[in-house]
C-alpha cells in the first residue's frame, strides 16, 4: 500500500492533493446518497428541493478547487508540468465531447444527458492522461 | 537538451533518488532531466549546478552551441 501510495502520489503535493479528492469524494458518495432519496421520494419541493440538489455540489466543486490549490502548491517543477498537460488534455477532451454531443442533441436528435458528465469525462480523461504518461516513465 | 547528469551523479555513486532528495525534486524529474526529455528551469538549473559544484555550462550542452559543432 505504501509503495503503490508512493508511486502514484510522488510529491507532498500530490499526497495533498489525493487526501482532499479522496475526502471530497466521501463526502459527494455521503451527500448524494440521502439527497437523491428524499428527492425521489418526494419529502422535499420547490425552493428547497432546488437548495437540496445543490448539496452534493458542493464537494465537487471542492475537488475541482483542489486541482488549482495543487498547482500553486506543487514544488516539482516537472510533476506539475505533466499534471498541466494532463489537465489539458482531460479538457480537450472534455470540450470536444461537450460540443459534439450537444450538436447531436440539438441537431441530431440524441438523448439529452446531464451536463454534469462533462466533469466525469473530464476526471476519467484527466485519469488516463497521467496513467499514459505514467506507463511511458 | 543533452547534458552530463548522469556522469556527475555516477562519479558520486549517487541513485537517481539520492540527487532527487538533494535537490528537492521527485526521482521522476532527475530521470527526465537525465534522459533529456525535460529542460530544468534556470533556478533548478542553478541549483544543480551548485550542488555539483560546476559552471551550467559544463553540465547542460547548448543546443545553438551543438547545432554549431554538428555544422
Amino acid at each position: 500500500m505504501f509503495a503503490f501510495k508512493n508511486l502514484c502520489l510522488q510529491t507532498p503535493a500530490q499526497r495533498r492533493h489525493g487526501r482532499r479528492v479522496l475526502i471530497a469524494s466521501l463526502a459527494y458518495a455521503a451527500a448524494l446518497i440521502p439527497t437523491v432519496y428524499v428527492i425521489k421520494h418526494g419529502l422535499v419541493t420547490g425552493g428547497w428541493r432546488m437548495a437540496l440538489a445543490l448539496i452534493p455540489a458542493v464537494p465537487m466543486v471542492a475537488m475541482f478547487t483542489s486541482y488549482a490549490r495543487y498547482l500553486s502548491e506543487e514544488t516539482d517543477e516537472y510533476i506539475r508540468m505533466m499534471v498541466v498537460r494532463q489537465i489539458l488534455m482531460a479538457t480537450t477532451v472534455a470540450m470536444v465531447v461537450a460540443v459534439v454531443w450537444g450538436l447531436l442533441v440539438d441537431l441530431g436528435g440524441a438523448p439529452p444527458i446531464a451536463t454534469y458528465w462533462i466533469a466525469i469525462v473530464w476526471v476519467i480523461a484527466q485519469g488516463f492522461s497521467a496513467m499514459f504518461d505514467r506507463a511511458r516513465g | 537538451m543533452e547534458n552530463r547528469l548522469r556522469v556527475l551523479r555516477a562519479e558520486r555513486s549517487w541513485s537517481q533518488q539520492d540527487l532527487a532528495e538533494k535537490l528537492e525534486v521527485s526521482r521522476q524529474s532527475v530521470n527526465a532531466i537525465e534522459t533529456g526529455k525535460y529542460d530544468p528551469s534556470l533556478p533548478l538549473a542553478f541549483r544543480i549546478a551548485e550542488l555539483f559544484d560546476r559552471p551550467i555550462e559544463e553540465i547542460f550542452v547548448s543546443p545553438s552551441r551543438r547545432s554549431s559543432k554538428a555544422i
